[in-house]
């Protein structure tokens, strides 16, 4: 079935055109049919009308020697009692009857006249211009025993018989009309007659006829041919041909009979042309048969021309078809061929926009005690040049807001990029700008399309407070200050964005946020949304936005709050570029401590051994039972020796404070030292996985560190290494 | 905390008592150095005292480890309580030795 449908499909503009040939041909073979129809039927008629003509004019000769037969009974019938003046008569009959008329005759009945003798018979024979008149009875020719005799000497009409050649009268092949002469009392006693030749009939029938190829020709009541067409019309075999047809016509033809027209079809085998023949009776005396040959080709010879044409520019149109046909395929073909790639391009977007959509955040928010975030961003086309980041490390809050150059694709790629290089650079490092620096740098690298991005990179650290981010051509975050009801920028000089020059030097910047506020980030999208006028939202609008919810301390509502507005602001304006808002609202948990102990110690090892004593002791205090307060010794004890190794140069003497705060929930440890910047934080997990002879003999301390504590945090808090550990006591 | 070393059976076993932290930790490298370099002999470290370690001390053994690893002999821990048994699990170490 497959295989079939395949080759239906390949072969399909083949299997149109045939099919087109096919109706095409039918149709007019149809109307071929139905014209040939139509014509025969004219055909018929007009044959009808030649008979009747040729009928009449016949008729019209016969009448008028006819009308001068019965005309000279009357004056014969007067002048019976003298025997000349019949010579005078038949002379006057034969001079006037016509150019047909070869002779007229009177024939009496035997001795009618005594003085003539037993037979009498005067005859007057038209010879050209002259007449000459005989008596042509002799015992050779005894009219008497002649069939016109006998009927006229019955009391009847000799209504024409058939043609005859007669050697003594009219010396020719003649039909003869006669009437009786009848005496006083009434009885026949003579013939008067006319002899008329039958040469003319040939030439009254063809005088004229609707088509110059037809002939008639004239038969008599016996089948024979009384006369025919000039030898130029038709031969005389196939007039003797015809007439041996309309003879048999009745028995071996299928006859069509219309009216009083009989026709058939034949074929003249001289020629090599179809025909039909039609043939008729006429009504009156003579009632002979006047026959019509008509040839197709005159008639049909149009039509089958006009089919030939028809064919030929049928084929001719069937040809343009196929060409066109061809054409529509092929472009058809190529249009499928552009749909598929468009499809494909847009089920490519499809994934790629699933792909981005993945690389945000994939829980749009991070709830806890301190800090509440949600984020959004809706690309003006499938994909986007706006990306936003943030995830918890330590105690620290990460987050990116940036703007990739341009838009769709090109942009979408770009900040896939930039949001991995965010991704990695943020993993060991908890300084903005240096992030800055290295997204730039490897950003730079090879960006022949001079795309850049806007960016903001922000760290919160969550105990304190603190802020720090670098802000590389971005807009400026708005901080909401939900007490006051107030909104500022975060001002900062900025930084050139992210991919223009290697050798920017970023700057990191510092805020401290405080309890309650807000902090609003977003792309050009929202301060550069247009409504159909035309007319940015632009910022003052999201200010007054912003300060309208102020108190709101759900990011997510006020991230609603922003859309609606500016969505209410656009209308139907179509949306040009990707809009992407991020909320952070920090709320920092107040740590009431109902113990806090402090050991201040030297930066030597030696000093350990007090750290020992001191921590085992304010465990014991805070009732910790003995494996966890091994763990938390091992903990702290492995990040002070950190500290007692790193913080201070070699030779140099320090303070190192350790303090133990508990609020009965949480334990805090914060190790502050006030040497050079050392943040442990940033250091890189130590790969437990690997074997005896590849482990590295350091890492251990900071990985123990890490595994034993719920979480640690690293902070610069003017000039001190703050460095606290965090264990929650009921988990 | 005290640290020594015995030779039992054509083995060494090292028998580490007390708490182990960063000070005690060099004071115990002192006496275990010479398990650096391995004779081809294997090492038990007897822990049934042990009642703490920190990462110097984790050191120590893995030093001893990569020293007994390189002649072929093994190193076996003996005896080890389940807080450091922890320590060993969170550091990964636990895949590196055997336990008795």
């Amino acid at each position: 079935m497959k295989k079939l449908s395949d080759w239906l499909k390949k072969r399909a503009v083949l299997i149109v055109i045939i099919l087109a040939a096919v109706l095409l041909e039918v149709i007019s073979a149809i109307q071929y049919r139905y014209t040939r129809g139509l014509l025969e039927e004219e055909l018929e008629k007009s044959a009808l009308q030649d008979l009747m003509t040729s009928a009449l004019r016949i008729q019209e000769i016969v009448v008028k020697a006819e009308v001068g037969v019965s005309s000279q009974v009357w004056h014969t019938q007067r002048h019976l009692d003298d025997p000349d003046y019949m010579n005078m008569l038949v002379a006057s009959m034969a001079q006037d009857g016509g150019a047909n008329i070869v002779g007229a005759g009177i024939g009496f009945k035997p001795y009618y006249y005594p003085s003539k003798g037993e037979l009498f018979e005067v005859y007057g024979r038209q010879i050209k211009d002259s007449v000459e008149v005989e008596q042509i009875a002799s015992e050779k020719h005894d009219y008497t025993q002649k069939d016109f005799y006998q009927i006229a000497l019955r009391g009847d009409t000799v209504k024409w018989t058939p043609p005859y050649l007669d050697a003594e009268g009219a010396k020719g092949v003649v039909t003869t009309y006669g009437m009786p002469v009848k005496d006083k009392r009434g009885e026949p006693v003579a013939v008067l007659l006319v002899d008329m030749a039958t040469n003319w009939v040939g030439e009254v029938v063809n005088q004229h006829h609707r088509n110059s190829s037809s002939f008639s020709l004239v038969m008599g009541k016996d089948g024979d041919l009384i006369a025919g067409p000039d030898d130029s019309l038709a031969s005389p075999s196939l007039v003797r041909k015809i007439v041996e047809m309309v003879n048999d016509s009745t028995v071996e033809r299928e006859l069509k009979a219309n009216g009083r027209v009989t026709g058939f079809p034949f074929f003249d085998e001289e020629c090599g042309e179809s025909g039909h023949v039609y043939y008729a009776t006429k009504k009156r005396e003579p009632r002979w048969q006047i026959v019509l040959v008509c040839y197709d080709k005159e008639v049909f010879g149009k039509l089958d021309d006009m089919r030939k044409y028809i064919i030929i520019m049928m084929l001719a149109g069937i040809f343009v078809l196929a060409v066109i046909i061809q054409l529509f395929v092929k472009s058809h073909r190529r249009l499928q061929a552009t749909q598929k790639e468009q499809d494909r391009i847009e089920g490519e977007l499809h994934i790629a926009k699933e792909i981005q959509t993945q690389m945000l955040p994939q829980k749009n928010s991070v709830t806890r005690d301190d800090v509440d975030v949600f984020g959004s961003l809706v690309p003006a086309r499938e994909v986007g040049g706006d990306l936003f980041d943030f995830f918890l490390r330590d105690e620290k809050l990460f987050f990116c807001i940036g703007d990739v150059s341009g838009k769709g694709v090109p942009s979408a790629m770009v900040m896939a990029v930039t949001h991995s290089l965010f991704r990695s650079a943020s993993a060991h490092e908890n300084n903005p700008a240096r992030m800055m620096q290295v997204i730039n740098e490897t950003s730079c690298h090879g960006n022949e399309a001079n795309m850049f991005v806007t960016l903001f990179i922000g760290v919160l650290d969550l105990p304190t407070g603190r802020l720090h981010f670098c802000n590389a051509g971005h807009d400026k975050p708005i901080i909401v200050n939900s007490q006051q009801s107030t909104v500022s920028t975060l001002d900062a000089k900025p930084n050139l964005p992210v991919g223009v020059f290697t050798d920017v030097k970023y700057v990191e910047h510092e805020h401290l946020l405080t309890t309650g506020s807000t902090l609003f980030l977003y792309t050009d999208g929202l301060t550069e949304a247009r409504n159909v006028q035309r007319q940015f939202f632009g910022l003052e609008r999201v200010k007054e936005v912003l300060c309208s919810v102020a108190s709101e301390s759900k990011p997510q509502v006020l991230l609603q709050t922003m859309t609606d507005a500016v969505n209410q602001f656009v209308e139907d304006a179509e949306q040009s570029d990707d809009l992407t808002m991020l909320v952070i609202h920090y709320m920092p948990q107040e740590f009431e401590s109902v113990l806090t102990e402090t050991l201040v110690m030297k930066n030597n090892l030696h000093e350990v051994t007090r750290f020992s004593a001191f921590i085992t002791s304010a465990t014991e205090k805070l009732g910790i039972e003995k494996s966890l307060a091994r763990q938390l010794r091992l903990a702290v004890e492995e990040a002070v020796v950190n500290v007692i190794e790193y913080a201070y140069p070699a030779g140099k003497e320090g303070d190192i404070t350790v303090k133990i705060m508990s609020d009965g929930n949480t334990l805090r440890f914060q190790i502050i030292d006030a040497g050079v910047l050392f943040d442990p934080t940033m250091k890189e997990r130590a790969d437990t996985t690997l074997s005896a002879e590849d482990r590295q003999i350091g890492g251990l301390g900071i990985l123990l560190v890490r595994e034993l504590m719920d979480s640690i945090n690293y902070e610069r808090i003017e000039g001190t290494n703050v460095l606290t550990l965090i264990k929650n006591l009921k988990s | 905390m005290n640290t020594k070393i015995e030779e039992i059976d054509g083995k060494y076993v090292a028998t580490l008592v007390g708490e182990m932290d960063t000070v005690a930790a060099t004071e115990a490298e002192e006496v275990l150095k010479p398990l650096y370099t391995s004779d081809g002999k294997d090492v038990i470290i007897d822990c049934k005292d042990l009642e703490y370690i920190a990462s110097s001390g984790l050191r120590i053994l893995l030093n001893i480890l990569k020293g007994a690893k390189a002649s072929g002999s093994k190193v076996v821990m003996r005896s080890v309580n389940d807080d450091i048994k922890n320590v060993f699990q969170l550091t990964g170490f636990i895949d590196l030795f055997d336990f008795q």
